[in-house]
């Protein structure tokens, strides 16, 4: 069974898109984990966006703190080193990063660089364009509503290498990603 | 003066071990475990288990325990890079080491980070032999401004001199009561940190004495005597010949010396961008001037006033914060190619740029994309 471990970024932007039914359905066939910080930088960013606030009462989704295991807190150490961000920022790549280094696991992270240095030490390390295409050839999406999703999460401020859903899905296609 | 120092090269395996770091890093701080005990919300008991290992520290823990006593995160766990090589006292006041050897220890963790993800480049590069004589050091001098491709003449800009000899100079405002100047080596890769709260001159004069550490490759000796006198005396006179050669010293002292022997001392300050007293002991050493009449001209201080009457400027170098200009550029180029966060490259940076004046990036490129997808879950 995978472990799916949740950054805030797809988190944040499928829970401001109104679209976490959708993730949890992706996901259904697994354990979702996400870091405590992750829950911390969320419950921040309430404030400014209260669709936000539903994340913490989601069910599927379990909390975690990296603090058992002596080994989870040095590559939390090494990984938020090597992120940067002092006391508030990047947190939640950091733990997402450290958890799966870890335990095993799929790093869910939108980040550029965090999902640079994740694979570089050989973790798999995924994103939300990733769970939507999922979604789709594991049957769980309909074609029409998997670009939809994208198409909202580029609403709520995700920059994203597509322009828009039907391109991710005709560049996946083309790719031979896509049945 | 320089002293020999050896920095921490800890890698913890145990609870125990990551709590003597953090009694390490509190006892180094001047905080009490209860002070440490308040800021992470804890009873002083449970400080004090938790530096003796018998409790457990949770990320979110540690996160608060390294930015409140002033570490990076990373160094609770793992060794920082190399020994200090040399470090230049500020003769003055005696010296405090903490704050430099602080902000030493953290441009050497980034460098070594920088280079581990390939955004700086470790080259190869060959030492030379450490000066034992005036004559040596002198000589030493000359090769160094040819390799930095400046032969003649005043070096303005000496930080990207320095760079271009591979020694990343970085300047922070450390306070009056430390130290002028710091070097470590990491890799092949020299680092100096200069305090930059003290006067520019002096600054400029503290990474070229870095410099001859730097090109005369101390770290490789079987046993260094950094704080042999000898040694340092002869570094320093490697560092004023190659501020204030020689020929181009001369050329300016014989442009003024019939006015006054002062303003021609003035000159050579301003125009080679050195302290006074650095200035009027060179016109000694290169028999310009003798003892006595350096101790008149050094008994009273260059006044500014005394510079604009020259009539040339002196742009201040090494004014804090200032990083290298081609760590900037590969910092930058790191970031645009998704290598570095947002924070982490402000961090590198140092303060010199803020978030909002770098450009942004995607979240995620298509080629990260694609090879996710690769991957069949």
């Amino acid at each position: 069974m995978n472990t799916f471990v949740f950054d805030t970024t797809a988190l944040n932007h499928f829970a401001k898109a109104g679209r976490l039914p959708e993730l949890k359905a992706i996901v259904a066939d697994g354990r979702s984990v996400a870091p405590v910080q992750v829950f911390t930088e969320l419950a921040k960013a309430v404030i400014e966006y209260p669709a936000l606030g539903v994340v913490s009462g989601q069910d599927w989704l379990e909390s975690v703190e990296l603090e058992e295991k002596l080994e989870e807190v040095i590559a939390f150490a090494e990984y938020k080193e090597d992120l940067g961000g002092g006391p508030e920022k990047n947190n939640g790549e950091a733990a997402a990063l450290a958890w799966v280094s870890v335990n095993g696991g799929i790093a869910i992270i939108d980040e550029q660089a965090a999902t640079g240095i994740g694979q570089r030490d050989g973790l798999v390390v995924c994103g939300s364009l990733w769970l939507i295409i999922r979604g789709y050839t594991n049957g769980i999406l309909d074609r029409a509503t998997a670009e939809s999703i994208v198409d909202d999460l580029i609403n709520t401020g995700m920059w994203l290498p597509v322009e828009n859903g039907a391109g991710l899905f005709a560049w996946a296609y083309e790719e031979g990603f896509l049945p | 003066m320089c002293d020999n120092h050896t920095m921490s090269q800890t890698v913890i395996r145990t609870q125990a071990d990551l709590g003597r770091r953090i009694a390490q890093a509190r006892e180094d701080s001047g905080k009490t475990q209860a002070e440490l005990a308040d800021l992470l919300g804890l009873d002083r008991t449970a400080v004090v288990r938790l530096e003796a290992g018998s409790r457990k520290v949770s990320a979110t823990e540690l996160i608060t325990i390294a930015s409140s006593l002033g570490r990076p995160i990373g160094w609770f766990v793992t060794e920082s890079p190399q020994n200090v090589i040399s470090r230049r006292q500020n003769s003055a006041q005696g010296g405090l080491s903490r704050r430099l050897d602080l902000a030493l220890e953290k441009v050497a963790r980034d460098v070594a980070f920088l280079v581990e993800q390939r955004i700086l480049v470790d080259r190869d590069r060959e030492f030379h032999t450490g000066p034992k004589t005036f004559e040596d050091a002198e000589n030493l001098a000359r090769i160094i401004r040819d390799e930095a491709g400046q032969p003649e003449g005043p070096i303005y800009d000496l930080q990207s001199a320095c760079e271009r000899l591979g020694l990343l100079a970085f300047s922070f405002s450390l306070g009056t009561d430390s130290d002028d100047a710091a070097y470590v080596e990491v890799n092949s890769i020299g680092v100096a940190v200069v305090n930059g709260t003290t006067d520019p001159g002096r600054r400029r004069f503290s990474l070229a004495h870095e410099l001859g550490h730097h090109v005369t490759g101390d770290a490789y000796e079987p046993e260094p005597k950094l704080g042999g006198s000898d040694t340092e005396r002869m570094i320093n006179v490697f560092a004023a010949h190659f501020l204030m050669p020689r020929s181009a010293v001369q050329l300016t002292w014989n442009e003024f010396k019939d006015r006054s022997a002062r303003l021609a001392a003035t000159a050579v300050a301003t125009r080679f961008r050195v302290s006074w007293t650095a200035a009027c002991n060179q016109l000694r050493d290169l028999g310009l001037i003798d003892a006595r009449e350096r101790d008149v001209l050094v008994e009273r201080e260059l006044k500014r006033g005394e510079v604009l009457e020259l009539g040339e400027r002196w742009a201040a170098e090494l004014e804090p914060p200032d990083v290298p200009p081609e760590y900037a550029r590969a910092v930058v180029t790191g970031y645009r190619a998704g290598q570095l966060t947002l924070a982490r490259t402000v961090e590198l940076l140092h303060d010199t740029i803020t978030e909002s004046e770098l450009p942004t990036v995607e979240n995620i490129t298509i080629a990260q994309l694609r090879r996710q997808l690769e991957v069949q879950l």
